[in-house]
């Protein structure tokens, strides 16, 4: 294999620098994205379990570390068994709720309560399905281990008003790094929660200096309009409604880009495997950049530069992470990875669960 | 025999080893440094064409090769036909602009016909208990966080009550509906509920002129509930969210905004047909009752009048058609008092008030100039100088003045403060000495 030297991160005598390739391009991406769509809609859905399939299985197969690319082998039928499932789930939640709004407390209470279940199959599920180097990656934490975690730390951060957010977070990170193994190699992580502290300070920092000036401008806006020093014109109206909210959202997204850059960067910096440490290089303003130009993009085309909003996006997180292999470590399979039901996955995509690293 | 450069895994370590397979007779060989394996083609299961990504062999045992020869590959095994279709209008941009103009039909599909046809199914399907009890939520909730009980007399209540009954009556194909009286932040509207309850609010009773302009409507909410409309907005409301939320699957998260504006979008649309459904039921409703559409008309303008004063919605979001184009519908059904033609001349001359039990006024006096008035203030006593209002006016084409009807006007007397006055007597009053 040809190294690749030439990275900013410190490397040791005997390490080489392997960074990932997206061999991809987004009017490829496209085409299977929209032909893929085509057959959802016409299948009224059905098709949505190989469509995501598919489409992940041309991420995974453009992605190229140190030559080779991932494979991804989900069977379609999973998927499409965990969204019946999943859909059927949502249906129940909507229509108990016309009906009898209250029940949506019990809704909520069962899925919190299951919640670890369904964060561990899904990354069960996810990682089993990947594989790299004909050999599957492992998510091996017990539904026991995350309850303890999910249940137990979130608790404390309800109960201390969001302070323990950082920390909560912290440990979330490494919970979900130190459970994932390639083959039977674990890896290891453990994230120091000052360094989330400094980071989630910053970030409502950067909130409150958009926020603040924000509503200070909208408030004297309003001011002058009542003492009618100014007045809108009637088809500009709404616009009383959206100024005091948008720098809100605009501080939000800053703020957003810089914790998931920063943290990210940490948390990579500190997983290992054997023989194997990473780092990454992603900026703040690179993020916001992408966000800003992803959504506009998006609005501007009704949704057809989707494709090229997800191949850029990963093209960027790629070009800002570098894998640092000391030799040529071996790793063994694990021959015991029994395949897991996809419906908790497919849960987690429909309510919004947040299962990424 | 096929020739195809590979690399093999075994699957039990990461180690690659470049080798070479040969195909044929039925047998496939793994051959390379350390490697010399042989099996049978019919086990060995191959991952399918996707774009130029490379392509899996996975051999029985847990081995597994991965070519860039994806070509070869497709030689060697039969084509299933779903395959081959798949790639084909994967590989091809002109395929591909063909399935986004698909995409666009079948999304409109789906969504114009197919989301109300399946909302249709539904609906006809909903028991009538279910639906009486969504609306007693509804009304539940809207009562605790944004209602308050009516000012309005019980007395007044009643009569209301009764006179509707009337109309409800005569208007043919009915539905079993209540009507509620609250006061509420919404100003003066009206809206129906699932399961037939109609509520009004205490500003709607004190907007109306008359008790005509009351019961025109109702008779419109009556419209929305014999079409079951707000069941039926709520319904494709979530059946729209649905098919958007599949099709956004891919990056909801990270576009939540851009997604969610189509969904609003659609939504308002589909109202705007249940609103004309609605009208037309109306008008109908007032027909049939000897009731003149104007009234529907005069209270439409006076809402959107009133409405207009706060922080507007832009028009495209609004759930009601144009006002205008509701108004000239209720006119033109009206058939006594027409909208004056652009060319035509009415005579304004005469005492005009808000409510003719007022004592304040408006007075057109004509002047000597044809078709130009002078609008002063009066009081019972008699008016201010000629002209206080406004000196020399056409009334018909200036822009403060909206002539309803030959005996209704609407004068813009600032942003927030539109009003219509009424020709309450066509003789002119002396004008006061002192002032």
């Amino acid at each position: 294999m040809g190294e690749r030297q030439g990275s900013a991160a410190p490397v040791a005598a005997g390490e080489r620098v392997v960074r990932p390739e997206f061999t991809g391009t987004a009017s490829e991406y496209f085409r299977v994205w929209i032909v893929n769509l085509f057959f959802t809609l016409g299948t009224l859905g059905i098709y949505s379990a190989w469509a995501k399939v598919r489409k992940r299985r041309y991420l995974y197969g453009c992605t190229r570390l140190d030559g080779d690319s991932f494979d991804y082998f989900a069977s379609p039928k999973a998927v499409l068994r965990g969204r019946i499932v999943a859909v059927a789930i949502f249906i129940g939640y909507a229509l108990a709720g016309e009906i009898y709004p209250p029940s949506h407390f019990a809704f909520w209470a069962v899925g919190l309560l299951a919640l670890p279940w369904l964060l561990v199959k899904a990354m069960s599920f996810n990682a089993r399905n990947s594989a790299y180097r004909g050999l599957r990656f492992d998510f091996q934490a017990t539904p026991r281990q995350a309850a303890r975690l999910y249940l137990g730390l979130a608790l404390v951060v309800v109960l201390t008003a969001g302070v323990a957010m950082p920390w909560f977070m912290a440990r979330h990170r490494a919970f979900i790094a130190s459970h994932h193994a390639f083959g039977t190699s674990g890896f290891r992580c453990e994230l120091p929660a000052r360094s989330f502290y400094r980071i989630y300070f910053l970030a409502l920092l950067i909130v409150l200096a958009f926020a603040v000036p924000g509503a200070a401008l909208s408030g004297y806006l309003t001011f002058l309009q009542f003492q009618n020093k100014i007045s809108l014109p009637q088809s500009l109206g709404w616009l009383v409604w959206v100024l005091p909210i948008l720098p809100v959202y605009v501080g939000y997204a800053f703020a957003y880009a810089y914790a998931q850059a920063r943290t990210a960067n940490l948390f990579w910096s500190r997983v290992e495997g054997d023989g194997v440490r990473f780092a990454s290089t992603l900026a703040a303003w690179g993020l916001v950049k992408l966000y800003f130009s992803n959504v506009l993009a998006i609005a501007c085309t009704a949704g057809m530069l989707i494709p090229w909003a997800v191949v850029r996006t990963l093209r960027y997180r790629l070009a800002n992470f570098s894998m640092i292999v000391a030799g040529t470590p071996l790793y063994a399979g694990n021959p015991s990875l029994a395949p897991v039901g996809a419906a908790s996955q497919e849960l987690g995509d429909f309510f919004n669960v947040d299962v990424g690293v | 025999m096929s020739v195809i450069q590979a690399v093999y895994f075994d699957g039990k370590s990461s180690a690659r080893r470049p080798v070479t397979l040969l195909v044929g007779g039925g047998k496939v060989k793994v051959v390379g440094a350390e490697v010399d394996l042989e099996f049978d083609a019919r086990l060995v299961r191959r991952s399918l064409r996707v774009g130029r990504t490379p392509r899996w062999l996975y051999l029985p045992g847990g081995g597994a090769c991965v070519t860039e020869d994806n070509d070869a590959i497709d030689r060697i095994t039969r084509d299933m036909r779903y395959e081959k279709l798949l790639y084909r209008w994967e590989s091809r941009p002109h395929y591909a602009a063909a399935a986004v103009l698909l995409v666009v039909a079948m999304l409109w599909l789906l969504v114009d016909r197919g989301v109300p046809a399946a909302v249709e199914h539904i609906a006809a399907h909903m028991p009538v208990e279910a639906e009486a009890t969504l609306g007693r939520q509804t009304l539940a909730t809207l009562d605790k966080r944004w209602m308050q009980p009516s000012h309005v007399a019980t007395a007044r209540q009643a009569t209301l009550r009764e006179k509707f009954a009337r109309v409800a009556a005569t208007a043919g194909k009915s539905a079993p509906y209540q009507i509620e009286f609250r006061r509420s932040l919404f100003g003066a509207n009206a809206f129906a509920l699932p399961g037939g309850t109609i509520v009004v609010t205490d500003g709607l009773v004190e907007l109306a002129k008359r008790d005509e302009e009351i019961l025109a409507v109702l008779a419109h909410e009556l419209g929305h509930v014999r079409g079951r409309h707000t069941l039926r907005r709520l319904l494709e409301g979530s059946a729209t969210a649905l098919v958007i939320a599949g099709v956004t699957g891919d990056i909801a998260s990270t576009t939540s905004l851009a997604a969610a504006a189509p969904a609003l979008l659609v939504q308002t649309r589909y109202s705007r047909d249940n609103e004309r459904e609605a009208d037309a039921f109306a008008l109908q409703a007032m027909k049939a009752n000897q009731l003149d559409p104007g009234h529907f008309a005069r209270i439409l303008v006076r809402l959107e009048a009133m409405h207009r004063g706060g922080a507007g919605i832009p028009s495209f979001l609004s759930t009601h058609p144009q006002t205008a184009e509701r108004a000239a519908l209720a006119r033109a059904a009206s058939d006594d008092k027409p909208r004056p033609l652009a060319g035509e001349h009415l005579d304004f001359t005469g005492f005009w008030k808000t409510d003719c039990e007022q004592i304040f006024g408006l007075q057109f006096q004509p002047s000597e100039k044809p078709g130009v008035y002078s609008v002063s203030l009066c009081g019972p006593e008699g008016c201010l100088d000629s002209g206080t209002h406004r000196p020399a006016t056409t009334v018909q084409g200036d822009p403060a003045y909206e002539v309803l009807s030959a005996e209704e006007i609407l004068i813009r007397e600032g942003a927030r403060r539109d009003s219509t006055y009424v020709k309450c007597a066509s003789t002119l009053m002396p004008e006061l000495a002192e002032k």
